[in-house]
């Protein structure tokens, strides 16, 4: 269902409005399929708990728990992929995301724990060679909490497995975590304090410099100005001056857009702003910062 | 221990109450927040009162010798934890995200001599987040705001491993006087090393100390219902309700006042004790609106959450037209493994047939104001579902109480 999904969604078959329905609901039915089969699961083991166990459940369970751990690392090992490679890498590839196969870990956990508290109460039942049905003995206690013990001491191997994320924020500086930080910190350097400075719209183009609180941490006391707020050349006269930094993303994203011609800067898109003065007061390292003195 | 670590924490947050009156806030201060400082320094006399009285009185306890071998490995552990946790705070050379747009921030403006009256002044060109430095109360600022001013040269992160520390101790402690020490040596290692509150550790964030001050209130609220010491009651209460002096927005404080109430109605006898619900619900509305009329006294509070018909109409529509069962989903999804192990701790109620005790309750209302909570924010606003993260971090100190309550079970050691 998946796969179909998967085609249907890369275009190989085309705009066919019905196989989109078909496979969406392939999509969910199979997501409601494991959650049963989950419950399903549960249930064997309460049966187990009450002491109705068959060789036939034994067998079954044996196959469930064997699948489970299979399948925990298998889509942990898909998980690492994305990790390794790039975001969307997994629904580039399959069509199917990041999540769903947390998702499918998650269950496969569960259920290998519950496995694994079968197996503990199995041989615990032939150490003491007692009889396997006992009801709420103290086995029985044990069978109920290692799931849950073991959910808790899956979160501490995490820790563990992420050890290297972890240590790595001893080196942690503010150039690892802003992509605009050095910009940043040449306005600090080069813009007076008693200044203004403008910075873009708030938005994913530019997710650090764009957001007035982060950069207002560096270059506090200059006044922080958002695009977003310059709505008028009115506005903009009643600001006079400010400073700001050029952006560039490759050849593809920049900001601000300066009209020489018609003495305008767009700071938001359909918003020109006329200027009396545009002065280069820094250049740098592909770095250009301006004095824009705005038209009354 | 616990007493001494309880008054500290206690002291900490009067401290920053009087500094935030004194020079922080700017302007003067409203009747209440006067109030919630006396409020504040009264339960810590009181309570101090109750425990130099109530010393004399305590039973020695009992404390039976047991093979330590894996609990001195367990604790090893631990410490090794915490000492990683203290070893990259202390290297740090920068502080995460939400600390340099916010609590840092506000910090080094204080430092500056920029109150939190002007803090939203400073904001005047950037509407969109007018409101940004008045939505979380200021308690870990005024934190680093001390950290600074006393001149300490190491980074202010050292403060989130202290405080990881302290919940280690406190975790230990109140385990170990009720269960065995493999119990509580397991619990200490189960918590300290949680991934998320591992992680909470390394940010400079209000999570921990959230996390800190709202377990170890709720627990000795818990044992107050116990054992009656009364310096418990008056220590848990302030501990409860001054979360809202870290974190505000989900009213988390509201489901241990309901978990008190019912605790002690539901008893044969009445006494004084109906007194304390109540007592703790009078504190917590002192608490709440001295924040609060601070807030709207600051900026416009209508661009923040806004309150209309329509608002409380749509969500109430939803639950007809399936939005409930997706939000309901997604809450699912985003608590994720660790939601299994908060319903089994409740859950344990009906397999021990008894009643379900003052944490099992609390647990309960915490999950419905948290699912509540998040129902009625994704009408209101498009980026709700950036809240999974934000839930799995701020509901951490629940994972030591379903610990406890698991372990609690599983040793069947009764008290």
């Amino acid at each position: 269902m998946s796969l179909g999904r998967f085609k249907y969604l890369s275009g190989n078959f085309g705009d066919n409005h019905l196989l989109s329905i078909f496979f969406s609901i392939g999509w969910k039915t199979s997501s409601l399929l494991g959650i049963i089969f989950l419950f399903v699961l549960v249930a064997w083991v309460y049966i187990y708990i009450r002491g109705e166990s068959t060789i036939k459940n034994k067998i079954s369970f044996f196959i469930v728990g064997l699948t489970s751990v299979f399948t925990f690392f298998v889509s942990n090992g898909f998980v690492n992929q994305e990790n390794v490679n790039f975001g969307n890498y997994l629904y580039s590839l399959y069509g199917i995301t990041k999540q769903s196969f947390e998702l499918l870990s998650n269950i496969s956990l569960i259920t290998t724990f519950l496995y694994g508290a079968f197996l503990f109460n199995e041989f615990d039942s032939l150490k003491n060679k007692k009889k396997v049905n006992n009801k709420f003995g103290i086995s029985n206690k044990m069978l109920m909490t290692i799931p849950f013990l073991g959910i808790l001491a899956w979160y501490s191997l995490q820790t563990l497995i992420k050890a290297d994320d972890y240590l790595s924020y001893a080196k942690f500086t503010y150039e690892d975590a802003f992509e605009n930080y050095k910009s940043i910190a040449r306005l600090c350097e080069i813009v007076p304090e008693n200044s203004a400075i403008i910075i873009p719209v708030q938005g994913i183009d530019w997710p650090d410099i764009s957001n007035a609180p982060i950069v207002r941490y560096f270059l506090f006391p200059r006044m922080i100005v958002s695009s977003s707020d310059l709505t008028s050349q009115e506005k903009a006269a009643k600001l006079k001056e400010a400073y700001f930094i050029s952006l560039n993303k490759g050849n593809k994203l920049f900001w601000p857009i300066i009209d020489r011609e018609k003495e305008v800067v767009y700071f938001a898109p359909n918003n020109p702003l006329g200027y009396s003065d545009l002065i280069v007061v820094n250049k740098e390292n592909g770095m250009v910062i301006y004095k824009i003195i705005f038209q009354k | 221990m616990i007493y001494l670590i309880s008054t500290l924490l206690l002291s900490s947050v009067l401290t920053t109450k009087i500094l935030f009156v004194a020079i922080g806030r700017g302007g003067s201060p409203g009747f209440f927040e006067y109030m919630s400082i006396l409020v504040l320094a009264v339960l810590i006399i009181v309570g101090t009162f109750n425990y130099i009285n109530g010393r004399g009185k305590q039973k020695p306890e009992k404390l039976v010798v047991e093979k330590a071998g894996l609990a001195k490995f367990l604790v090893i552990l631990s410490i090794l934890f915490i000492s990683t946790s203290l070893f990259i705070n202390f290297n740090k050379k920068a502080v995460l995200w939400d600390a340099v747009a916010l609590y840092d921030a506000r910090a080094r403006f204080l430092v500056k001599g920029i109150d939190f009256s002007e803090m939203v002044e400073i904001s005047k060109y950037d509407s969109n987040n007018s409101y940004y430095y008045v939505l979380y109360p200021p308690y870990t600022s005024m934190v680093h705001y001390l950290w600074y001013e006393l001149g300490i040269s190491i980074p202010v992160g050292v403060f989130y491993s202290i405080s990881l520390l302290l919940l280690a101790v406190v975790i230990y402690y109140v385990t170990r006087k009720h269960q065995s020490l493999i119990v509580a040596a397991l619990l200490t290692f189960i918590v300290v090393s949680n991934g998320v509150i591992f992680s909470l550790s390394l940010s400079e964030y209000t999570n921990l100390p959230f996390t800190l001050q709202m377990f170890l209130g709720v627990f000795l609220i818990y044992e107050y219902l116990k054992d009656g010491s009364k310096w418990k009651i008056f220590y848990g209460i302030g501990l409860v309700i001054t979360t809202m002096w870290i974190r505000f927005l989900e009213p988390i404080w509201v489901g241990a006042v309901l978990a008190l109430f019912i605790s002690t109605f539901t008893k044969k006898k009445f006494s004084k004790e109906l007194l304390y619900p109540v007592l703790m619900l009078v504190c917590g509305v002192i608490e709440y609106i001295a924040w609060q009329s601070f807030v709207s006294g600051s900026v416009d509070t209508t661009k923040m959450v806004s309150f209309s018909a329509i608002r409380f109409l749509e969500p109430i529509v939803g639950i007809f037209t399936g939005s409930l069962t997706s939000i309901f989903a997604f809450f699912v999804k985003s608590w994720g493994l660790i939601l299994p192990v908060h319903i089994f701790a409740i859950y344990l109620a009906i397999l021990n047939k008894k009643k379900l005790n003052f944490l099992q309750m609390f647990m309960i209302f915490t999950m419905l104001i948290y699912f509540s909570g998040l129902y009625f924010v994704s009408f209101q606003s498009v980026w709700w579902d950036k809240l999974g993260d934000s839930l799995v971090r701020g509901s951490t100190f629940m994972i030591p109480i379903s610990g406890y309550l698991v372990l609690e079970y599983l040793n069947g050691k009764k008290n």
